[in-house]
């Protein structure tokens, strides 16, 4: 949270299964266009906020199958959770505010009473968090019972009834709406509320977001009937909440676009990467531009034209050096005249590349820090290193580089 | 070789066993102390020769046991193969010399001859190098013997006799000091010849490196008579020659001193630490001293006292990242807090650590990147990290240094076992 020294440009809240991410989409075409944009024009002045109902156990599962960049927050459980940064440090003030009114022992016992709810597995039971599965059918007499017993009780619960077959029961104050709203407050307080906030879902436990006063939404084309339904009811006339034409992040994308809330051209839409010139010319965009290029490179999405292998000595300087994750070392020229061999290597093969987490200072006038994660998936395995590069910047015509270091994160399973 | 845009300003050429390396010394105290001297002040514009007997594999074997800079250049097998820096890159046009009027098999056949040599181990026949242990009694006879019986076959050999044992046959081309001479007309030809030369050596096969007219040579305090013997009778008045009164390692950096190469106070061998920031504004200096003052912290030879933490603290800027070879990021008060907790970990427990290969280019102004491999042994276990560290002078405080960023790699891949506390 103390990343930013000032407010963020754009803060935006984003629910995942459905809308960051298309489990219809193996190729994760969309998401890794976010991504691009993303890294390429927010990482360094906005904040990207992950909203999901899932346990901290599924998240990192998620995390494992898909290519998602790292969030600054978390909120998991459906708003019972909230942590920060890569190392995901827990919000305790929050747990206190759930702890209100709350008794966990209680409602396992009152749902117990309940047929209709069969309990959803343990990694889905949190302190603030009772699940269950139920039938559409029988959704709406249930909660209705429940809320009448969990009230005689002294309890002050919500209860919310999501996709068509989750039920969560939380305390009054949770949920992804109420988490918002507690940031928000945590903003404001430092004096450093977002500039622009941007919430996206797709089904029930999202219908809380778009209620948080001021905020852009965004419900993705394929957002669920009962979400489409609260916005009929309760949103109808509010022109910062947009139902998207396109699905899950590209929807997310059209809404930045939509409500002109900064770019929203991802890198990987544009065709020609060495020739573009990007509205702003800065050393993130260079570093996302760069792998981008390798990943098409190796697919040979492009010919193995000399005219590419000319541009990239040109942006490297001959007398930098690489180092390898693996201790190796090798001059820029021997690594740029090496990628020849790489051309098409990945052809036809499900091989992807994106970078994470990146971020750039500045060490004197010219010169640039930029350290980042580059991801590597090759279908089923994948890897991830950290890197530190530096850039010099060439004035309006893009960046040199001058030294790129690499260390593994995860070790590669099998490919290098 | 072509690491150097211009001339050497020195060119040491060391011999190792009981030169470079001091056999009796299981802490390498006066090897450290020139390596430390070395990286400091010399690895940015001199050039750096191991010249050994030793074949690649024993060669290699030694780096394993001593902590030993990577040198420039690896003269091995007595001179008759030369390799290029880190890769090891053989020198093939040294390789076309040496077969000249060479015949390895017409050597075997002959020596087989004599039952009073004993061959050595495989490891140490090479392919211009046939090598034997004979005594000393039987010596001389044999090498006169045996080089009329090759020169009658045809063949063009030399005969090198050493430290009482080993006797080697090797192309006439061969030997330490035609190596030398072959590099020293190499740079030459390059327009690169060094400013001075330094050989350094203790035993018989080291006399030819005193041979090469200019060079300046230290024989140390422990060389072996054979060595002296040769001295007197030949280079007995040359003033370029001098017997150094310390032992190996030591007995170089005296010569260093006694010729007024260059400096020849090692980092090692200040103990005051007061002087860190020093006069010069000199990155690889700055880096050097970080990792010996970190030696010594770990090893409580200096103490925890509030003066070095709040020194250390000022050494790194506020938000400094260290880039751990784990691949994890630490802030720097992570980094401060652990070596704070570390403070005499490793006392007693023969813990060193040492730079080699450090380098630095100016990215920017005021703001350099620091390059080296950075290394830790305590014990039968080392490691080594290659090590990138961006620098940049303070701006409101003159001829002050601030570390911006540092980032590690494992050198041996991160497959094997790695240290439980790995610091910077």
């Amino acid at each position: 949270m103390a990343r930013l020294s000032a407010p963020a440009r754009l803060m935006i809240v984003s629910d995942l299964d459905h809308t960051m991410v298309d489990h219809h989409d193996p190729e994760n075409l969309s998401l890794l266009r976010f991504n691009a944009l993303w890294e390429a024009n927010y990482r360094h002045d906005s904040l990207l906020v992950f909203s999901t109902g899932r346990s901290k156990t599924l998240y990192k599962q998620l995390r494992k199958e898909k290519p998602m960049l790292t969030p600054d927050i978390t909120i998991m459980s459906v708003g019972t959770e909230i942590t920060y940064g890569d190392s995901m440090v827990l919000d305790d003030g929050w747990i206190e505010v759930l702890n209100q009114k709350w008794d966990r022992n209680i409602v396992t016992e009152e749902t117990g009473k309940f047929s209709q709810l069969t309990p959803q597995p343990e990694t889905e039971q949190r302190p603030h968090k009772v699940s269950f599965f139920v039938e559409k059918d029988k959704a709406q007499a249930v909660t209705k019972a429940l809320s009448e017993v969990l009230e005689k009780r002294r309890l002050d619960v919500k209860i919310i009834y999501s996709g068509g077959i989750d039920l969560d029961i939380l305390p009054q104050g949770a949920g992804k709406g109420q988490a918002l709203a507690y940031l928000h407050k945590k903003f404001k307080t430092e004096g450093k509320l977002p500039l622009n906030t941007l919430v996206c879902g797709d089904s029930g436990n999202d219908a809380e977001l778009f209620s948080i006063p001021d905020v852009h939404g965004v419900m993705v084309s394929n957002a669920q009937e009962e979400l489409l339904q609260w916005h009929a009811e309760n949103a109808k006339d509010n022109p910062k909440i947009i139902h998207a034409t396109k699905r899950c992040a590209a929807g997310i994308i059209e809404a930045i676009g939509h409500f002109h809330l900064g770019p929203n051209l991802s890198p990987r839409d544009v065709a020609d990467l060495l020739d573009s010139k990007p509205e702003s010319v800065s050393p993130g965009y260079e570093v996302v531009k760069f792998y981008l290029f390798l990943e098409r490179w190796r697919r040979a999405e492009f010919d193995n034209s000399e005219a590419y292998i000319k541009s990239l000595e040109a942006d490297f300087d001959p007398s930098g050096v690489m180092v390898y994750p693996n201790g190796f070392e090798q001059s820029f020229s021997d690594s740029v005249s090496g990628l020849r061999n790489y051309h098409g290597d990945q052809q036809g093969k499900r091989f992807r590349v994106w970078v994470d987490r990146v971020f750039a200072s500045q060490i004197s006038s010219d010169t640039w820090l930029v350290k980042f994660n580059k991801w590597e998936s090759y279908g089923e395995e994948r890897n991830n290193c950290v890197i530190s590069a530096i850039l010099r910047s060439k004035g309006n015509s893009g960046f040199t580089w001058i030294h790129v270091h690499k260390t593994w994160v995860e070790l590669p399973q099998g490919k290098d | 070789m072509d690491r150097l845009n211009g001339s050497a300003r020195l060119m040491i050429v060391s011999d190792l066993d009981s030169t470079m390396v001091d056999h009796e010394d299981p802490e390498d105290v006066s090897l450290l102390r020139f390596n430390a001297l070395w990286e400091a002040h010399y690895r940015h514009d001199s050039l750096l020769v191991f010249s050994t007997g030793r074949s690649p594999a024993s060669y290699k074997q030694l780096r394993k046991e001593k902590p030993l800079l990577t040198p420039d250049i690896a003269v091995m097998s007595v001179g008759t193969e030369i390799a290029y820096g880190d890769a090891m890159l053989v020198d093939a046009g040294w390789e076309e010399i040496l077969s000249r009027k060479w015949n390895r098999d017409i050597v075997v056949e002959e020596t087989a001859k004599f039952p009073e040599l004993i061959p050595q181990a495989e490891i140490d026949q090479r392919p211009a190098k046939v090598s034997f242990f004979v005594e000393k009694v039987n010596a001389q006879r044999i090498i006169d013997v045996l080089s009329e019986r090759l020169e009658k076959r045809g063949l063009d050999i030399k005969i090198i006799y050493s430290s009482g044992t080993a006797l080697d046959v090797l192309p006439r081309g061969a030997g330490k000091g035609q190596a030398l001479a072959y590099l020293l007309k190499k740079l030459e030809s390059d327009g690169k010849p060094p400013a001075n030369t330094l050989v350094c050596g203790d035993s018989g096969n080291d006399t030819e490196l005193f041979s090469i007219p200019e060079v300046y040579g230290v024989m140390v305090s422990n060389a072996q008579e054979e060595l002296l013997q040769w001295h007197l009778e030949n280079m007995k008045s040359n003033p370029k020659i001098i017997h150094a009164t310390q032992r190996c390692t030591a007995g170089i950096i005296e010569a260093i001193g006694r010729f007024g190469l260059g400096p020849n106070v090692s980092p090692r061998d200040i103990m005051d630490f007061q002087k860190w920031n020093g006069e010069n504004v000199n990155p690889v200096y700055e880096v050097v001293n970080f990792y010996l003052f970190y030696e010594r912290w770990r090893c409580a030879q200096v103490q925890k006292s509030e003066h070095y933490l709040q020194k250390l603290k000022s050494m790194f800027y506020p938000l400094c990242s260290f880039i751990h070879p784990s691949g994890t990021e630490w802030s720097i008060h992570q980094c401060i807090d652990t070596m704070e907790r570390l403070h005499g970990d490793r006392q007693g427990k023969q813990y060193k650590v040492w730079v080699d290969r450090v380098s630095s280019a100016q990215i920017g102004s005021g703001s350099w990147l620091v390059k080296c491999n950075k290394w830790e042994s305590f014990g039968a276990e080392r490691y080594c990290c290659l090590t990138t560290i961006l620098i940049s002078s303070k701006a409101d405080v003159p001829n002050a240094l601030v570390w911006l960023h540092m980032h590690q790699t494992w050198l041996d891949g991160p497959d094997v076992k790695h240290p439980d506390t790995w610091l910077f």
